[in-house]
């Protein structure tokens, strides 16, 4: 017997409260509030609004109807799913907010006691505060993904959410003692890590699934040292250390397993909102596998071209040439040219321009630098060489293969 | 200055944005709001759930010509 889409609602909006209050609100396709007859519905859908998720919100359902991860600088988080009639939005349906740890509603308390306000002001202040529930963020995952069913009656991986990333505004801001985590999340995540890690060795593409399993699964450490921002770049530092030191065992050069991990290192400390970070670890997974796939791949490869790749990776952003490629490996110029188009098949200018290119690909879907930007950090001399370039290999502009990843 | 009664705070907070010195909102009870700060917006949205300090307090701008500009949502 088919369930109606408005009991399933019904439904789902009840079973939130059972465990963790979340709550659940409904939106226009303008989004006002649809559902706001409780007297605290203004104040929550103040919440959405004042850091800029909601016109976040607004220009994603402009763009496409994907579910969407809404996050803002306080550690608060929602999320969204259209709902859709003819390929229309009708209405949204979103979940939240929650606190996705415990030292964001920590964090903000002791700021409040340190501005010296008033009882009144403190006393309705935590009031909200301790009204709003705090989970992991894999936990949210999960009731983000069982919010999609309950909508679109499909199922959905976490990879199917689009992560809000912080705009420029978005810039924002101890000592907890370690839980002792459950042996069933215990076993879980390191079930799931065993997979994803043995995938990176392997250089296997197919990875996804396992990606999502830890995403779901998994559960992040459970130390702080004071706020959510800095958890999550810990998890991440740690998540890419891993990651480095599995691709070795896998093959990588030692060199570009760790020029790869500074400049990933790097992104993570630069984040400044939770999202931006997961896009950061994707893009860092990304890149160890397929070198370690292209690496094995090419196995048949004398050891000297393999170093003249590697070197070619590792200086991608910088203006190259043949020649002091050539002399880096201990070859003549026009010898190492001929060995190099042999062994891999493409010419050494045109594999500069390849690397090149997958670096910018990186970037384009990991940061929101300009494309001029990427152009002159990658060292294409001219922007529309560089579209022209990334068209050659891509069959796509910049432009457009921002547009296609971020959808 | 006072605050109009049922506006949109969040229209409100946006409009501070725009407002080229500080803005802040004072209460009975000598609490000094900096409505630019990020924190405080939170606090001020708290505040919907205690109207009788929201109506009880009030607004001072640093620039006078900040007035003009929240001028809408200020009592005259």
């Amino acid at each position: 017997m088919e369930i109606s889409l408005q009991n399933r609602i019904t439904f789902f909006s009840e079973l939130l409260t059972c465990s963790h209050n979340i709550l659940y609100w409904c939106y226009d396709p303008e989004l006002e509030l649809l559902n706001g007859d409780t007297p605290k519905a203004p104040v929550y859908d103040a919440l959405l609004s004042i850091n800029g998720c909601k016109d976040y919100l607004r220009s994603r359902l402009e763009e496409n109807t994907n579910p969407l991860i809404l996050s803002d600088t306080m550690g608060l988080m929602w999320a969204a799913v259209p709902e859709l009639s003819g390929g229309q939005t009708t209405r949204i349906h979103v979940i939240g907010p929650v606190f996705i740890s415990d030292i964001s509603a920590n964090t903000l308390e002791k700021h409040l006691s340190e501005k010296g306000y008033s009882i009144k002001i403190k006393k309705t202040f935590l009031e909200l505060l301790h009204a709003l529930p705090v989970l992991s963020v894999t936990s949210f995952f999960q009731y983000g993904q069982m919010l999609y069913y309950t909508i679109r009656g499909e199922k959905i991986a976490m990879s199917g959410f689009h992560f809000q990333l912080p705009s420029p505004e978005q810039k924002p801001g101890h000592d907890i003692p370690v839980k002792m985590r459950s042996s069933k999340e215990s076993h879980g995540t390191w079930a799931a890590e065993q997979e994803l890690y043995r995938m990176v060795a392997e250089g296997n593409t197919d990875y996804q699934e396992a990606w999502d399993k830890l995403a779901v699964t998994g559960s992040y450490p459970m130390f702080s040292l004071g706020d959510p921002m800095r958890q999550m770049k810990d998890m991440a530092l740690t998540l890419t250390a891993v990651t480095c030191r599995t691709a070795m065992w896998g093959g990588l050069t030692p060199e570009l397993a760790y020029t790869l991990s500074d400049y990933y290192i790097q992104g993570i400390e630069s984040a400044s909102a939770i999202p931006e970070i997961q896009e950061i670890l994707r893009a860092m997974f990304q890149d160890y596998v397929s070198r370690v796939h292209d690496m094995k791949k090419n196995s048949h490869v004398s050891r000297q071209i393999q170093d003249s790749c590697n070197y070619i990776q590792i200086h991608s952003a910088e203006k190259l040439s043949i020649a002091d490629i050539a002399a880096q490996v201990g070859y003549a110029e026009y010898y190492f040219s001929k060995k190099f188009k042999k062994e891999m098949g493409i010419s050494v200018k045109d594999y500069i321009k390849k690397i090149k290119v997958e670096r910018a690909k990186i970037i384009l879907r990991s940061e929101t630098i300009s494309i001029q930007e990427i152009s002159e950090a990658l060292s294409f001399g001219t922007l529309s060489y560089f579209a022209e370039t990334f068209h050659k290999f891509t069959g796509m502009t910049p432009g457009e293969y921002r547009s296609k990843f971020t959808e | 200055m006072k605050l109009k009664k049922e506006i949109s705070l969040t229209s409100f907070l946006q409009k501070v944005k725009d407002c080229r010195g500080e803005v802040t909102f004072q209460t009975e009870e000598g609490d000094n709001l900096n409505l630019k700060s990020v924190l405080t917006g939170y606090i001020f949205v708290a505040l919907m759930m205690s109207p009788e300090v929201l109506e009880e307090g009030w607004i001072t701008c640093e620039e006078k010509e900040d007035y003009d500009i929240l001028n809408e949502y200020l009592v005259p």
